[in-house]
């Protein structure tokens, strides 16, 4: 025996160690030196705070009664981890954007911000937690009244309750962290679980080797009805894996740790096959030291305790006290996770809510919230000991370990439908989720809680024997007459089975909110863009002030400062408040939901902000799976139009280069020919000249004559071609003057007026043409005038041929109409007469070069006016010019300077 | 001759089969290790002085363990996003 004083000291002094290890890693995280509290070892080690002394005593004692029971409680959870992929990864990416503090929190985040689902999670959690934590002070009980021979349990572990409440309270609470990530906390579990699997490894190499002499000898006095299989794999078998695998995630100390204290997603790589690894290595020695104690030990020896008493029966001292700081280990490690992380969930969801109804009812009461939180944990800490040591009291504190393990298991086991619903179906909703956790929880207290007390308290023994009021098919542990052979079986069935059932049958009949369906596209497209950015779809209004105000309340001074401060330099604002946009009040809640819970949070921002509006339309676009199936599918759609209208605008450019193309091999041959007929002529009169020598002075006179007008022609025609390229290409802006235009036309008529005469055609001036101002280049117009009247004169074939000039004033222009007889050019010429070289059907061969109306147009574009072919009613066709009128084209240039 | 869109097409394919392998992996631990695949080693027969099912039990969870370690570590490398 060791001695009660020794024990205690060793306690304390393993609890100091661990402060001091919480300490220091809080001062670390503090500092920003994280490196070793962020390493993926940690985080693991910091998940096996799984195992609870109901592991490391209970785990022999099951095998001890009932063989391999013990080992699915392992395989769930490694199940769970190996496929992290797809649920743990989505959970912790999702609790990581949502800013989620516990798996109450979750739950009611996802259902809209839901306050009740909150309460009633919380509540759920508590009750189920209390006869988990009754069993860690059982077991610590046990432990040392097995070593000192004392038989005080209620003393003891009273005293145990108190200290572990005290150590809890200072390590978890010492402030609010703004993620509720407790870096300290995580340093000290992850090297309890250290502590925890060395002293059980230390004491199965022990037995093994130690006692037993090796491996063989071990499974050689294995009793034989541990050894038959032929019942392992049967229903029970399946449940209990179900119930290990559901309670990896929702147990919450498993959220807090797995979850919330997550600091990096990768880490879930490595914890994948290193927390199984861990359930595998605590696993291993179990069997051989529950057959050691039943081989070595007297009969009648509690097999809960193998761990330490087989070690005591050999008198090894020192590995006693190891074995026994390992159970310590592992039972402080649940009590202070489990407790902080009901103290979160205690205070973010019931007291919060409390508060701002009655303490901060009015906007103007001051004072920090953080205190009260703090405040309220701390008090929540010291409730959840409570009732887990009054669970202790009241349950005899004599059932075997397993069993209380199992109903916390079957408790927290209801969280899993809406959970995982939540996570991977849109249609999961609020009131769905309602109705299944209701029904379930109060089947799994009608089933499970209620009895395990014995019929000591709440429920008589013979109700659990018979059914209330002797109404058998009530029975609590054969409702309906399902009588099962195993009683966890029976109300696994039930709770979880209802609460599914009645979760997906309400959820199909029940519509949304909006908020619903928004928070739900949120958790199930958490790896898709879109929802996360909640500021697109809720429309709300505040003042910055108030705002502040509130995040000064919650956050503290500094945070909020900080937090406003980044957000105005966001927002390209030097100093002051940020615009409280739609965005940034949305990002707000987000950071406070991180401190209050999500529930809280959308509620003291509604209450600054009042109540949001959220666009359907767009919430519909992004809540639907099948419409932005649409809309992807429109969108392509579009897309391939787009391109489709490209490619045609390209092959249509295509065909004008290639027609262009065309004009230009046109054009040049045109030049050619043109150029060569009048080179023809010259040069053969040259030679006739050059070859006689003799030839008479008025022969010689007429064909000098013929090479001096040949010469003249390809000088203008060589003008011409030069003119047109200036005028198109030409960079030179025209020099424009304000001319009247009655004179430049009748300068224009004076001009052609012999050409007229010779040609018996009659010019006709248009009457009253005087005082009308427009902006030209004289000569040019002057040249366009000359060579529209010229054509008309030169192509008119008419027996009487006339030319009428006509004119209007349209819309800030002038126009004027030269009108032949000469019958016009044809619709289908009207196109092609302004092309180089094209001479209308009127024009006889050999005369011009096709170059006048190309020019004229050239010419009038550049001066912002037009040439065009315009056709009568009756068939008819003439020419217009049109050119802006001086009075507007000043106002144009006016308005644009 | 491969170009460089085979081969991409080659690495998405082989980060899409390691994604499902993971999906799978649970699976297949789900099913060695429950009725009725897991019944049959449910004999009394012993392995080296080891009973049959022990033994069994804690293959399948020593190859789980190996065989996420393999398609984590592989995962982690190709990004592990998405």
């Amino acid at each position: 025996m060791l001695s009660a004083n020794l024990l205690l000291v060793v306690s304390v002094a393993y609890v100091a160690f661990l402060f001091l290890v919480a300490w220091v890693g809080d001062r670390q995280a503090a500092a920003g030196r994280m490196a070793w509290l962020r390493s993926p070892v940690v985080y693991t080690l910091s998940i096996s705070v799984y195992c609870t002394s109901w592991t490391f005593y209970g785990a022999v004692g099951t095998a001890a009664r009932s063989g391999l029971d013990f080992l699915p409680i392992y395989l769930g959870p490694t199940l769970v981890f190996v496929g992290w992929w797809w649920l743990l990864r989505k959970l912790v990416r999702v609790a990581r954007e949502q800013r989620v503090t516990s798996i109450a929190d979750l739950i009611s985040a996802r259902y809209g911000k839901s306050p009740a689902l909150a309460v009633i999670v919380t509540v759920v959690a508590v009750v189920a937690t209390t006869p988990y934590i009754a069993l860690q002070l059982q077991s610590v009980t046990l432990s040392y009244e097995a070593i000192t021979g004392t038989h005080d349990a209620t003393r003891t572990a009273f005293w145990v309750a108190a200290g572990m409440a005290v150590f809890t309270i200072l390590f978890g609470t010492r402030n609010v962290d703004a993620n509720e990530r407790h870096h300290g906390v995580v340093a000290a579990i992850a090297l309890e679980a250290v502590v925890k699997l060395a002293a059980l490894l230390a004491v199965g190499g022990f037995v093994v080797w130690g006692v037993m002499g090796g491996i063989g000898p071990v499974f050689e006095r294995m009793p034989a009805e541990l050894a038959d299989p032929q019942a392992l794999f049967g229903p029970r078998w399946v449940v209990l894996t179900f119930l290990a695998a559901s309670a990896i995630i929702c147990l919450p100390r498993q959220f807090q740790v797995t979850v919330v204290e997550n600091m990096d997603e990768r880490h879930l790589v490595t914890a994948g096959w290193m927390f199984p690894l861990y359930l595998f290595l605590i696993s291993l020695f179990v069997l051989p030291i529950a057959i050691a104690g039943l081989e070595v030990l007297p009969a009648g020896a509690n097999p809960d305790l193998f761990v330490l008493t087989l070690p005591l029966a050999s008198d090894r001292q020192a590995l006693t006290l190891f074995a026994f700081i390992g159970g310590f280990s592992s039972a402080t490690s649940m009590v202070i996770v489990a407790s902080i992380a009901l103290s979160i969930m205690v205070s973010n969801h019931i007291v919060m809510p409390l508060a701002m109804r009655y303490l901060m009812a009015g906007r103007a009461t001051s004072g920090d919230v953080r205190e009260l939180l703090l405040m309220s944990r701390r008090v929540a800490i010291g409730a959840v000991l409570g009732f887990g040591y009054l669970y202790f009291l009241l349950s005899g504190g004599s059932d075997a370990l397993a069993a209380i393990g199992l109903i916390a298991f079957c408790g927290v086991a209801q969280f899993l439908p809406p959970l995982v619903g939540g996570l991977f179906w849109r249609g999961a909703t609020r009131t769905g989720a309602l109705a299944g956790l209701t029904a379930g929880t109060a089947l799994w207290a009608y089933t499970m809680l209620m009895p395990s007390f014995g019929g000591s308290v709440l429920m008589s023994a013979a109700t659990i024997a018979d059914g209330p009021f002797g109404l058998a098919f009530l029975r609590p542990q054969a409702l309906f007459g399902l009588a099962g052979s195993d009683p966890l079986v029976h109300a696994v069935v039930w709770s979880v089975g209802v609460n599914v059932l009645l979760f997906v049958t309400v959820s199909l009949m029940t519509v949304p909110q909006p908020l619903e369906r928004l928070q739900g596209a949120a958790f199930v497209d958490v790896y898709g863009a879109g929802a996360g950015d909640q500021g697109r779809f809720i429309r709300r209004s505040a003042t910055s002030e108030d705002l502040f105000i509130l995040a000064q309340r919650i956050l503290g001074r500094e945070e909020a400062r900080r937090l406003f401060d980044e957000a105005a330099a966001g927002q390209g604002r030097g100093g002051g408040l940020p615009e409280p946009t739609d965005g940034f009040i949305a990002r707000l809640e987000r950071e406070l939901a991180g401190s209050i819970g999500a529930a809280s949070a959308h509620a003291m921002v509604s209450r600054a902000a009042g109540g949001e509006t959220i666009s359907l339309d767009e919430l519909i676009s992004i809540a639907d799976e099948t419409q932005r199936l649409i809309e992807t599918s429109e969108r392509l759609a579009d897309k391939t139009a787009e391109l489709e209208a490209t490619a045609r605008q390209l092959r249509q450019a295509n065909d004008q280069l290639r027609r262009l193309d065309r004009q230009k091999d046109d054009f040049l041959s045109q030049v050619s020919h043109e150029l060569r007929t009048p080179m023809t002529s010259i040069r053969s009169f040259a030679e006739i000249l050059l070859a006689n020598p003799d030839i008479s002075r008025a022969q010689a006179e007429r064909f000098l004559t013929v090479i001096n007008s040949e010469s003249r022609r390809l000088t203008r025609l060589l003008d011409e071609i030069l003119d047109i390229g200036q005028l198109e290409a030409g960079p030179h802006a025209l020099q424009l003057r304000t001319l009247d235009a009655g004179a430049e036309l009748h300068a224009a008529v004076e001009t052609v007026a012999p050409l007229a005469a010779e040609a018996g055609v009659a010019v006709h001036e248009p009457p009253a043409m005087e005082g009308i101002a427009i902006r030209a280049n004289p000569d040019r117009l002057r040249q366009v005038l000359i060579n529209l009247l010229t054509n008309a004169i030169k192509y008119n074939e008419a027996a009487e041929p006339e030319i009428r000039i006509g004119w209007a004033r349209r819309r800030g222009a002038l126009v004027v109409d030269v009108i032949d007889n000469g019958g016009g050019v044809g619709r289908e010429e009207a196109g092609d007469i302004f092309s180089k070289f094209t001479r209308g059907s009127r024009a006889l061969e050999g005369q011009g070069a096709g170059l006048g109306l190309p020019i004229s147009r050239a010419i009038m574009r550049r001066m912002g006016g037009e040439l065009e072919v315009v056709f009568g009613p009756d068939g008819t066709s003439f020419f217009r010019i049109r050119l802006a009128l001086a009075e507007a084209a000043d106002a144009r240039s006016t308005a644009a300077e | 001759m491969r170009g460089p869109g085979r081969s991409r097409a080659d690495r998405a394919l082989r980060a899409r089969r390691l994604r499902e392998v993971a999906i799978l992996l649970p699976v297949a631990g789900l099913v060695l290790t429950m009725p009725p695949v897991a019944n049959v080693f449910a004999l009394p027969v012993r392995l080296g002085g080891v009973p049959l099912v022990v033994a069994y039990i804690f293959v399948v969870w020593a190859a789980l363990i190996l065989a996420a370690r393999a398609i984590g570590r592989r995962l982690a490398r190709n990004g592990g996003g998405g």
